[in-house]
Protein backbone atom coordinates (compact mmCIF):
# COMPACT_ATOMS: atom_id res chain seq x y z
CA UNK A 1 0.00 0.00 0.00
CA UNK A 2 1.40 3.35 -1.03
CA UNK A 3 1.86 6.10 1.51
CA UNK A 4 -0.62 8.90 1.13
CA UNK A 5 -0.28 12.04 -0.91
CA UNK A 6 -0.80 15.30 0.94
CA UNK A 7 -2.16 18.78 0.34
CA UNK A 8 -2.28 21.82 2.58
CA UNK A 9 -3.70 25.32 2.03
CA UNK A 10 -3.11 28.13 4.53
CA UNK A 11 -4.19 31.76 4.44
CA UNK A 12 -1.13 33.83 5.28
CA UNK A 13 -0.35 37.51 4.71
CA UNK A 14 -3.14 38.04 2.20
CA UNK A 15 -2.23 34.95 0.18
CA UNK A 16 -3.26 31.33 0.04
CA UNK A 17 -0.14 29.23 0.40
CA UNK A 18 -0.54 25.76 -1.11
CA UNK A 19 1.75 22.78 -0.66
CA UNK A 20 1.18 19.50 -2.47
CA UNK A 21 3.04 16.20 -2.17
CA UNK A 22 2.19 13.39 -4.57
CA UNK A 23 3.29 9.84 -3.89
CA UNK A 24 4.59 8.68 -7.25
CA UNK A 25 7.73 6.78 -8.37
CA UNK A 26 8.50 9.23 -11.24
CA UNK A 27 10.56 6.60 -13.07
CA UNK A 28 12.85 8.09 -15.73
CA UNK A 29 12.99 4.92 -17.79
CA UNK A 30 16.78 4.75 -17.31
CA UNK A 31 16.88 3.08 -13.89
CA UNK A 32 17.56 -0.64 -13.66
CA UNK A 33 15.82 -2.78 -11.09
CA UNK A 34 18.30 -3.85 -8.37
CA UNK A 35 17.05 -7.43 -8.37
CA UNK A 36 16.14 -8.24 -11.96
CA UNK A 37 18.64 -5.92 -13.68
CA UNK A 38 15.90 -4.94 -16.10
CA UNK A 39 15.11 -1.37 -16.99
CA UNK A 40 12.14 0.03 -15.09
CA UNK A 41 9.75 1.56 -17.65
CA UNK A 42 9.25 5.32 -17.68
CA UNK A 43 6.37 6.21 -15.37
CA UNK A 44 5.73 9.81 -14.43
CA UNK A 45 3.06 12.38 -13.63
CA UNK A 46 2.44 14.15 -16.90
CA UNK A 47 -0.13 16.81 -16.17
CA UNK A 48 -1.34 18.55 -13.04
CA UNK A 49 -4.04 21.13 -12.43
CA UNK A 50 -4.94 23.20 -9.39
CA UNK A 51 -8.36 24.73 -8.82
CA UNK A 52 -9.69 27.21 -6.29
CA UNK A 53 -13.42 26.89 -5.65
CA UNK A 54 -13.85 25.05 -8.94
CA UNK A 55 -11.87 27.43 -11.14
CA UNK A 56 -8.50 26.37 -12.61
CA UNK A 57 -5.75 28.66 -11.28
CA UNK A 58 -2.61 26.79 -12.31
CA UNK A 59 -1.72 23.91 -14.61
CA UNK A 60 1.53 22.19 -15.39
CA UNK A 61 3.10 19.67 -17.76
CA UNK A 62 5.78 17.58 -16.11
CA UNK A 63 8.54 15.30 -17.33
CA UNK A 64 10.51 12.56 -15.58
CA UNK A 65 13.04 15.12 -14.30
CA UNK A 66 10.69 15.90 -11.42
CA UNK A 67 11.72 14.10 -8.23
CA UNK A 68 10.10 10.91 -7.03
CA UNK A 69 7.21 11.76 -4.69
CA UNK A 70 7.12 15.16 -6.39
CA UNK A 71 6.05 18.28 -4.57
CA UNK A 72 4.52 21.51 -5.78
CA UNK A 73 4.35 24.76 -3.86
CA UNK A 74 2.61 27.93 -5.00
CA UNK A 75 0.67 30.87 -3.61
CA UNK A 76 -2.57 32.42 -4.76
CA UNK A 77 -3.61 36.05 -4.39
CA UNK A 78 -6.11 36.59 -1.57
CA UNK A 79 -8.36 33.80 -0.41
CA UNK A 80 -10.36 33.09 2.73
CA UNK A 81 -10.77 30.22 5.15
CA UNK A 82 -13.12 27.68 3.62
CA UNK A 83 -11.86 28.07 0.05
CA UNK A 84 -11.55 24.66 -1.58
CA UNK A 85 -8.22 23.96 -3.25
CA UNK A 86 -8.29 20.90 -5.47
CA UNK A 87 -5.37 19.36 -7.32
CA UNK A 88 -5.76 16.67 -9.97
CA UNK A 89 -3.04 14.83 -11.85
CA UNK A 90 -2.69 12.19 -14.53
CA UNK A 91 0.39 10.12 -15.35
CA UNK A 92 1.66 8.63 -18.60
CA UNK A 93 -0.11 5.34 -17.89
CA UNK A 94 -3.45 7.10 -17.40
CA UNK A 95 -3.49 6.71 -13.62
CA UNK A 96 -5.09 9.67 -11.89
CA UNK A 97 -5.07 11.30 -8.52
CA UNK A 98 -7.10 13.94 -6.79
CA UNK A 99 -6.30 15.91 -3.63
CA UNK A 100 -8.44 18.45 -1.86
CA UNK A 101 -7.81 20.89 0.96
CA UNK A 102 -10.01 23.44 2.68
CA UNK A 103 -8.01 26.61 3.26
CA UNK A 104 -7.59 27.72 6.85
CA UNK B 1 -14.62 18.26 -21.43
CA UNK B 2 -14.14 15.17 -23.58
CA UNK B 3 -15.60 12.40 -21.48
CA UNK B 4 -15.14 9.84 -24.21
CA UNK B 5 -11.37 10.11 -23.95
CA UNK B 6 -11.56 8.65 -20.45
CA UNK B 7 -13.17 5.43 -21.59
CA UNK B 8 -9.93 4.24 -23.11
CA UNK B 9 -7.89 4.84 -19.97
CA UNK B 10 -7.01 2.19 -17.47
CA UNK B 11 -7.83 3.11 -13.93
CA UNK B 12 -7.00 1.29 -10.74
CA UNK B 13 -10.16 1.27 -8.72
CA UNK B 14 -13.84 2.03 -9.04
CA UNK B 15 -13.45 5.04 -6.78
CA UNK B 16 -10.70 6.43 -8.97
CA UNK B 17 -12.96 5.92 -12.00
CA UNK B 18 -15.83 7.71 -10.31
CA UNK B 19 -13.53 10.60 -9.52
CA UNK B 20 -12.00 10.61 -12.99
CA UNK B 21 -15.30 11.29 -14.71
CA UNK B 22 -15.63 14.50 -12.75
CA UNK B 23 -12.10 15.75 -13.31
CA UNK B 24 -11.90 18.32 -16.11
CA UNK B 25 -8.35 17.30 -16.85
CA UNK B 26 -6.77 17.42 -20.28
CA UNK B 27 -6.04 14.19 -22.12
CA UNK B 28 -2.32 13.29 -22.09
CA UNK B 29 -2.19 13.65 -25.89
CA UNK B 30 -1.66 17.40 -25.54
CA UNK B 31 1.43 16.92 -23.38
CA UNK B 32 4.56 18.64 -24.76
CA UNK B 33 6.23 15.46 -26.03
CA UNK B 34 8.83 17.00 -28.34
CA UNK B 35 9.98 19.48 -25.70
CA UNK B 36 10.29 16.89 -22.93
CA UNK B 37 12.13 14.42 -25.17
CA UNK B 38 14.63 17.02 -26.40
CA UNK B 39 18.19 16.16 -25.41
CA UNK B 40 19.74 19.64 -25.31
CA UNK B 41 18.66 22.87 -23.65
CA UNK B 42 18.55 24.72 -27.01
CA UNK B 43 16.44 22.04 -28.62
CA UNK B 44 14.06 21.91 -25.64
CA UNK B 45 13.65 25.70 -25.64
CA UNK B 46 12.99 25.73 -29.40
CA UNK B 47 10.40 22.97 -29.01
CA UNK B 48 8.68 24.92 -26.27
CA UNK B 49 9.04 28.53 -27.41
CA UNK B 50 9.85 28.36 -31.14
CA UNK B 51 12.46 30.84 -32.32
CA UNK B 52 11.26 33.66 -30.06
CA UNK B 53 14.09 35.51 -28.35
CA UNK B 54 14.61 34.82 -24.64
CA UNK B 55 16.15 37.76 -22.81
CA UNK B 56 18.21 37.42 -19.68
CA UNK B 57 16.46 39.13 -16.78
CA UNK B 58 17.20 39.56 -13.10
CA UNK B 59 13.45 39.90 -12.64
CA UNK B 60 13.42 36.10 -12.96
CA UNK B 61 14.84 34.45 -9.86
CA UNK B 62 15.90 30.80 -9.79
CA UNK B 63 16.41 29.80 -6.18
CA UNK B 64 18.26 26.50 -5.74
CA UNK B 65 21.04 25.36 -3.41
CA UNK B 66 24.55 25.93 -4.77
CA UNK B 67 25.54 22.59 -3.30
CA UNK B 68 22.76 20.01 -3.35
CA UNK B 69 23.07 17.05 -1.02
CA UNK B 70 20.68 14.85 -3.00
CA UNK B 71 20.81 15.03 -6.79
CA UNK B 72 17.44 13.32 -7.01
CA UNK B 73 15.64 15.86 -4.79
CA UNK B 74 16.96 19.35 -5.47
CA UNK B 75 14.57 22.07 -4.26
CA UNK B 76 14.02 24.75 -6.91
CA UNK B 77 11.83 27.85 -6.77
CA UNK B 78 11.32 30.01 -9.84
CA UNK B 79 9.74 33.36 -9.12
CA UNK B 80 9.41 36.66 -10.90
CA UNK B 81 8.66 40.31 -10.27
CA UNK B 82 7.62 40.77 -13.92
CA UNK B 83 4.10 42.06 -14.55
CA UNK B 84 1.53 39.62 -15.93
CA UNK B 85 3.49 36.34 -15.85
CA UNK B 86 1.77 33.76 -18.06
CA UNK B 87 4.01 30.73 -17.77
CA UNK B 88 7.06 29.37 -15.95
CA UNK B 89 9.31 26.64 -17.37
CA UNK B 90 12.12 24.90 -15.50
CA UNK B 91 15.13 23.28 -17.19
CA UNK B 92 18.23 21.46 -15.93
CA UNK B 93 20.85 22.02 -18.64
CA UNK B 94 22.93 18.85 -18.15
CA UNK B 95 20.08 16.40 -17.73
CA UNK B 96 19.64 13.84 -20.54
CA UNK B 97 16.32 15.61 -21.17
CA UNK B 98 16.64 19.19 -19.90
CA UNK B 99 12.98 20.22 -19.69
CA UNK B 100 11.66 19.39 -16.21
CA UNK B 101 8.29 21.15 -16.06
CA UNK B 102 6.24 23.86 -17.70
CA UNK B 103 3.49 25.67 -15.80
CA UNK B 104 0.67 27.84 -17.11
CA UNK B 105 -0.28 30.57 -14.67
CA UNK B 106 -3.43 32.60 -14.16
CA UNK B 107 -3.39 36.11 -12.64
CA UNK B 108 -4.47 34.49 -9.36
CA UNK B 109 -1.05 32.93 -8.88
CA UNK B 110 1.28 35.13 -6.84
CA UNK B 111 5.02 34.76 -6.24
CA UNK B 112 6.62 31.64 -7.71
CA UNK B 113 6.50 27.91 -8.20
CA UNK B 114 8.43 25.51 -5.96
CA UNK B 115 9.29 21.93 -6.92
CA UNK B 116 11.97 19.32 -6.34
CA UNK B 117 13.89 18.07 -9.36
CA UNK B 118 16.53 15.55 -10.43
CA UNK B 119 19.78 17.02 -11.71
CA UNK B 120 22.69 15.42 -13.53
CA UNK B 121 25.74 16.41 -11.45
CA UNK B 122 26.85 20.02 -11.97
CA UNK B 123 24.45 22.03 -14.05
CA UNK B 124 22.69 25.29 -14.65
CA UNK B 125 19.08 25.21 -13.54
CA UNK B 126 17.27 27.60 -15.88
CA UNK B 127 13.93 29.32 -15.35
CA UNK B 128 12.03 30.89 -18.25
CA UNK B 129 9.09 33.19 -17.62
CA UNK B 130 6.67 34.40 -20.27
CA UNK B 131 5.25 37.76 -19.24
CA UNK B 132 3.15 40.09 -21.39
CA UNK B 133 3.97 37.80 -24.31
CA UNK B 134 7.78 38.14 -24.05
CA UNK B 135 10.27 35.57 -22.73
CA UNK B 136 12.80 36.11 -19.94
CA UNK B 137 15.30 33.75 -18.38
CA UNK B 138 17.74 33.46 -15.55
CA UNK B 139 19.75 30.59 -14.10
CA UNK B 140 21.52 29.24 -11.04
CA UNK B 141 24.47 26.87 -11.06
CA UNK B 142 23.88 23.78 -8.93
CA UNK B 143 26.47 21.22 -7.89
CA UNK B 144 24.94 17.95 -6.82
CA UNK B 145 27.13 15.61 -4.84
CA UNK B 146 25.72 12.40 -6.31
CA UNK B 147 24.56 12.09 -9.91
CA UNK B 148 21.04 11.22 -10.91
CA UNK B 149 20.02 9.71 -14.20
CA UNK B 150 17.11 11.90 -15.10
Amino acid sequence: MKRESKIRARIKGGETVVRVLIRHPMETGARKDDVTGKRVPRHFVQHIEAERNGRVVLSGDWGWGMSSDPNLGFSLEGGKPGDVIRVTWVDNKGDKGELEAVAR
Amino acid sequence: MHRRTFLGLTVGTASVLAGALLIPIRAPAAWLKAAFESTTLDEAMKALFGTAQIKHSNAVVVDAPELATSATHVPVTVSTSLENPESIAIFSEKNPNPLIASFTLTPEVSSGISVRIKVGGKTNVVGVVRADGALYQNQTYVRATAGACA
